[in-house]
């Protein structure tokens, strides 16, 4: 049998092997041809680097001590005037101690000084009615004199009150002052660099310093039952003889002369609501609303005056500030617009300010940690429809006209 | 991309340099993974190999790369999306690995859109769902083309001599030989063919019956070929 010829392939055919052989190679090439195109438009240059701007206040301490307690945490948000942490300072505390004792001494003194200021001014008016000759008189003021050596005696006791009151002031402050000393050497031993003896020296000390306090008290006590007592006798002396004069007529001029006294006494009182001032320091406080970004000081760690507790920032970033490498250096002008991009939000931002010259860009965008890079910086506005927080990265590409 | 604006507003909007991005990272995914795919088919030995495990991984490399562009620097969608996988892995058990490529494709679709991403959703819609459909209207990862499968006895010795070999080059463009079996006095063949024209294989049978010695011929086309 002869052999026939192959039948014919219809068109349907041909079309179908084009679709499974041949259209696949062609779309494949078509592909890479679409990623030339693509390639060829998408912009060459890598995003900048920016980084969200945001004010930043850093917290210091007010005075030298301990830190007592921290009440915040990273991240935490904090108030206006919220306390953020609580410092102890021994030293504050014996400097506030001495300051009312000395306080309370020069109003003793003063007090004591006016005092003996009226008892001077009645001896000279007793000496004063001595010498009058009328009998009648002589007698009325015999009288009166009489009842001026009561006021003198109730002065005198008075006088002596002060004096006691004095003495036990000085004696409570030098047991404070004792005290405080053995608490340090105390302290100092525990730590093992003090010395026992001197803390059995400063025990014995104190145990002095508490029996003179105590007998100071009982003086001050004696002295102002008598002052009572005085007080008493004058009042039934008066009771008997109605009609005397009962009162002196100070001096105007002791006043003037007080004023010294009362100016110390205003001096030291100064003093002390400005210790107290400072005691009240002790509790740091927020200056600003925001959110902490660092913390700087742990409890039971000592600080130094002016040393950095924590900073905080401000929860919305105000500006970018983007960082153009010297490689990457372009012009910039004051109003250009930049796209501001995180991760797949975007907001456009215009520039408010760059740099005149190099300056040193951040380490930790350095290529090689060990080679420093300089730059230029520009300074963009809040992005709209993007917040961004202060310090965050984001990336910046120049929106070209 | 004005219309996208304001249909989907300003956040959801894709600037046109990331439409660009993401297009050229699905383009480059369908070029790239129809070569791994292409190897892959080439050097695949043993009986396990499925067309649609090839088309897999061209589709897996597209939704890969649009994982990437949804999840972007996001921590938070990335874990998202793996607690998201385990928990379908763990209560579906996936047979084929195209059922896996589409489970995947929805579960990233759907963090597109809940994360306000609708433009590159509806774009990588668009582009993944054409090149579904692409690969397999070209059947995309066959090996070979066969329409089907052509059996037939040869009665008598030198059964090679049957003319049927005439008879097969007339209707069909290739063939070629997959078993043949010798009894005593019977030769049975079985060939894979393919067909000048699919629809005139009762031609081909009524040719090969026609033949004196050849009987018993039977003629299967497929449209799916499965291969074996």
């Amino acid at each position: 049998m002869s052999e026939l010829g192959p039948i014919r392939t219809p068109l349907r055919e041909h079309l179908r092997e084009l679709r499974l052989q041949l259209l696949p190679l062609l779309v494949w090439l078509g592909g890479w041809a679409l990623i030339a195109v693509l390639w060829m438009q998408t912009p060459k240059t890598a995003p900048l680097v920016g980084l969200g701007l945001g004010d930043e206040v850093v917290v210091a301490a007010p005075e030298a001590g301990l830190v007592e307690e921290v009440f915040v945490d990273l991240f935490d948000p904090v108030r206006p005037g919220q306390v953020l942490l609580a410092l102890a300072s021994s030293d504050l505390d014996a400097q506030l101690v001495e300051a009312r004792a000395e306080s309370a001494r020069l109003e003793a003194a003063l007090l004591a000084q006016r005092v003996e200021f009226e008892l001077a001014d009645a001896q000279l008016r007793q000496n004063a009615t001595d010498t009058l000759a009328d009998a009648e008189e002589e007698a009325a003021f015999e009288q009166a004199r009489r009842l001026r050596s009561f006021r003198v005696e109730e002065q005198r006791a008075q006088l002596d009150a002060l004096a006691a009151t004095l003495e036990r002031v000085d004696a409570e402050l030098e047991q404070e002052r004792v005290q405080l000393r053995l608490s340090r050497a105390e302290g100092l031993l525990e730590g093992e660099v003090g010395s026992a003896a001197e803390v059995e020296d400063l025990r014995a000390e104190l145990d002095q310093a508490v029996a003179k306090a105590s007998a100071a008290r009982d003086l001050e006590e004696r002295a102002l039952t008598a002052v009572a007592e005085t007080r008493r006798w004058r009042a039934d002396f008066e009771g008997l003889t109605p009609g005397l004069p009962t009162s002196t007529v100070l001096d105007p001029r002791i006043e003037e002369r007080l004023a010294g006294h009362q100016a110390a006494l205003a001096v030291q009182r100064a003093r002390l609501s400005g210790i107290e001032a400072r005691v009240d320091g002790l509790l740091v406080r927020a200056p600003q609303g925001g959110r902490v970004a660092s913390l700087l000081a742990q409890p039971g760690e000592t600080v130094v005056l002016a040393q950095e507790l924590l900073r905080l920032e401000q929860d919305r970033a105000r500006g970018v500030l983007v960082y153009l490498p010297e490689s990457e250096l372009l012009s910039v002008a004051v109003g250009d617009r930049f796209l501001v991009r995180r991760g797949y939000d975007s907001g456009e931002a215009a520039v408010l300010a760059a740099s005149p010259g190099l300056v040193e860009l951040p380490s930790r965008l350095w290529y090689d940690p060990r080679v420093a890079e300089f730059g230029r910086t520009l300074r963009l506005d809040a992005p709209v429809d993007l917040e961004l927080r202060p310090g965050e990265r984001v990336g910046v590409v120049p929106i070209r006209p | 991309m004005d219309t996208l604006e304001r249909l989907f507003g300003w956040q959801s909007a894709l600037p046109e340099a990331e439409l660009r991005s993401l297009l050229l990272s699905l383009t480059l995914a369908f070029v790239l993974g129809q070569m791994v795919a292409w190897v892959y088919q080439r050097t695949h030995s043993g009986l396990s190999y499925a067309r649609s495990f090839t088309q897999s991984l061209v589709l897996l490399m597209m939704i890969v790369s649009l994982v990437m562009h949804v999840i972007g620097d996001s921590i938070v969608t990335a874990f998202g999306l793996i607690g998201a996988l385990a928990i379908i892995r763990f209560r579906n058990v996936l047979k084929d690995t195209r059922d896996t490529v589409f489970v995947f494709y929805a579960l990233v679709l759907g963090l597109a859109i809940g994360s306000g991403r609708f433009a590159a959703a509806i774009v990588a819609t668009l582009c993944l769902l054409g090149a579904t459909v692409y690969l397999a209207w070209v059947r995309f990862g066959t090996r070979g083309f066969f329409d089907g499968h052509l059996s037939f006895r040869v009665e008598g010795p030198r059964a090679e001599e049957g003319g049927f070999q005439a008879v097969m080059r007339r209707h069909c463009r290739r063939f070629e030989s997959l078993s043949v079996r010798q009894g005593d006095a019977v030769t049975e063949f079985i060939f894979q063919v393919r067909m000048r024209d699919r629809r005139r294989g009762e031609e081909l049978v009524a040719a090969m019956r026609g033949l004196g010695r050849v009987d018993d011929v039977s003629l299967v086309l497929q449209d799916e070929l499965a291969e074996i």
